[in-house]
């Protein structure tokens, strides 16, 4: 068995090989704040996962597949907008102008495409396999660190949905206001509990009794707010009313205890960039040989 | 042994990537320029379909260019806070970075933490200000228009991923196809208009020709009230087209053509679940994707510059 003085001889090297090479260390090197700033957010993810040294190690060659493949798709990706520069404006000219692409431009754009999203395929297959190879080279614990494709597409779903059913209910709310505002004394009292109810069921269609009646209750304090307000008070604020309502009708809320260090997007981005080959080598040295207890 | 087979790899890789890369090119400031432009103009096409989609009128695109303008403007803001910031946490972000990868604890970093609690504040006050943005385009858009939107998300399954620019043509194939199909037909009867030198001749066949043309681009009966009032746009079409001097005629035929398409796409619209159109989807994510956009102001003076010629219909004359 080697050393570790020895395993790493060849590491300085490597590390200053990255530097010097181009184009990719172009971009790994810290040039400016937002660069080194984007580097500390990959050593903390590399120390979040907590890897030991062999996991390193045999991850690092995989890392440098994945480097070669974006370099690869990079320069597949730069040929393309080149090849099809002319005719994209075109085409957005016409969409402007509502003048349809001519058959023949089309075609030929539609071959161009074609090719590229072929020539693509492979390298995506490559990339996806070797990613896979690295996230089995994760223990259980780790991968709990990163949100899955499933996990993610379950939960941008659901936060579309959330954000529609926002929108929708501002919208009820919004519209509201120049009720709120011109009702006479005795018809609002009894028709705000109402309204807020509609908006209340809107934001939240399968909440139970008591989320509906807690939001109503905040919507009802809101009307009564804007209701109080002079008219002096009411112009002023109309234009953050929008953001009001949202955190009326929608809290933040603080991020989940147990929320995934990095999206399955991420955590791809993150093992493809060629920095984090980088900084993997760096730490290498300073990562334990074994799991801590 | 395998890190010098990583070493000699990866240098390997570094060197080659260049080379495989292209020829240097002439002049490799063009190039860039070209890649940029491309690059952007990719980006654009989407929202540009929006535009086109929701069928923005100029008097639309006029009112939203400064509601968006001033949401780049507060972006715009926010991320000279936010350098601002980070600049003064460089001596924490490289001491971290330092403690972080010798393997010893992060030191205590005051403007690092205020810089990233600025970020993230920065996040927030960015949604907000797109939600300000958004209630304001709301009342810039038709009701046919929130409508479509409406209609749009119920029939879009929530999360979906965009699709990548070189799939962008043929996502939108079957809607190409068609536009081009009315386009063609509109240009015929322009051309059909223009060729008829009789003016009596034109004005008792040009109704009826417009009638059919609207009938058959919008797949419905010719009684309907929708077909007949499309019908009068295009005669209007006509009656521009023959007015129009030879000097002229080549750009802007191609013009008034874009026009009485569009015209026939705002009928449609008008008529959901009803005529050949492919389905229309503008979804509110859709929206907020123009609302965001950093070109968006940009876009909608194009639009307004480069918006097919409104057709002007002529006074109806009592007994004629």
């Amino acid at each position: 068995m080697r050393s570790n003085a020895k395993r790493h001889r060849y590491l300085p090297a490597l590390a200053a090989l990255l530097v010097l090479a181009a184009p990719v260390v172009a971009q790994t090197a810290p040039a400016d704040t937002a660069t080194a700033y984007e580097e500390l957010l990959i050593v903390r993810r590399l120390r979040a996962l907590q890897l030991i040294k062999a996991q390193a190690e045999a991850i690092a060659p995989m890392l440098q597949e994945l480097a070669k493949a974006r370099v690869r798709a990079d320069v597949l990706e730069r040929a393309f907008y080149l090849e099809t520069a002319d005719v994209v404006s075109t085409w957005e000219i016409g969409q402007l102008r509502g003048q349809p692409l001519p058959d023949d431009v089309r075609l030929w754009l539609g071959t161009a495409c074609t090719r590229y999203a072929r020539s693509r395929g492979p390298e995506d297959q490559a990339s996806y396999a070797t990613a896979n190879a690295v996230w089995a080279r994760l223990s259980e614990t780790q991968r709990t660190l990163i949100e899955t494709d499933a996990a993610a597409k379950v939960r941008l779903a659901k936060e579309e949905s959330e954000r529609r059913r926002r929108d929708a209910s501002m919208r009820l709310a919004l519209s509201d206001l120049s009720w709120v505002r011109n009702a006479d004394d005795a018809q609002y009292p009894t028709e705000r509990a109402t309204r807020a109810e509609a908006v209340a069921k809107a934001i939240r269609p399968d909440g139970d009794a008591a989320t509906l009646q807690m939001l109503s209750g905040r919507m009802v304090a809101f009307y009564d707010a804007v209701r109080r307000m002079s008219a002096v008070q009411y112009n002023a604020s109309l234009p953050r009313l929008p953001q009001q309502l949202k955190y009326v009708l929608d809290p933040p809320l603080p991020k989940p205890a147990n929320a995934p260090l990095m999206t399955g997007a991420e955590w791809v981005a993150f093992i493809q960039d060629p920095r984090t080959l980088l900084v993997l080598i760096k730490i290498m040295p300073v990562l334990p040989t074994e799991v801590a207890p | 042994m395998m890190q010098r087979k990583l070493t000699l790899a990866l240098a390997a890789l570094l060197v080659a990537a260049p080379l495989s890369a292209q020829e240097p090119p002439a002049n490799p400031n063009l190039e860039e320029a070209r890649l940029t432009a491309s690059k952007l103009a990719w980006a654009d096409l989407p929202i540009v379909r929006v535009l086109d989609d929701l069928g923005l009128s100029s008097d639309q695109a006029n009112r939203l260019q400064p509601v968006l303008a001033a949401l780049q403007a507060q972006f715009r803001a926010i991320d000279t806070r936010l350098a601002a910031a980070l600049q003064a946490a460089a001596a924490d972000i490289s001491a971290t970075n330092k403690a972080l990868l010798a393997g010893r604890p992060a030191p205590v970093a005051a403007d690092l933490a205020r810089y990233e609690q600025m970020r993230d504040e920065a996040t927030r006050e960015r949604d907000d200000a797109v939600l300000t943005a958004t209630t304001k385009v709301d009342t810039i858009l038709t009701k046919q228009q929130r409508a479509l939107i409406q209609q749009s998300d119920m029939a879009t399954p929530p999360g979906q991923p965009k699709p990548r620019p070189e799939y962008l043509l043929k996502a939108h194939e079957a809607q190409a196809q068609w536009q081009a199909q009315v386009q063609q037909t509109m240009m015929r009867l322009l051309q059909q208009g223009r060729g008829e030198t009789n003016p009596q001749r034109y004005a008792q066949l040009a109704p009826q020709a417009c009638l059919q043309a609207a009938a058959q681009a919008t797949g419905l009966a010719p009684r309907e009230a929708a077909v007949q009032a499309l019908a009068k746009q295009l005669v209007a079409g006509l009656d521009q087209a023959r007015r129009l001097n030879p000097a002229e005629v080549a750009q802007r035929i191609v013009q008034l053509a874009a026009a009485m398409v569009r015209a026939v796409s705002d009928t449609l619209a008008s008529l959901p679940n009803s005529g050949l159109r492919p389905p229309v989807l503008v979804t509110s994510a859709d929206l907020e994707d123009l609302v965001r956009y950093e070109r968006s102001p940009l876009l909608l003076q194009s639009w307004v510059r480069e918006r097919p010629a409104v057709l002007i219909e002529a006074p109806e004359q009592p007994g004629v």
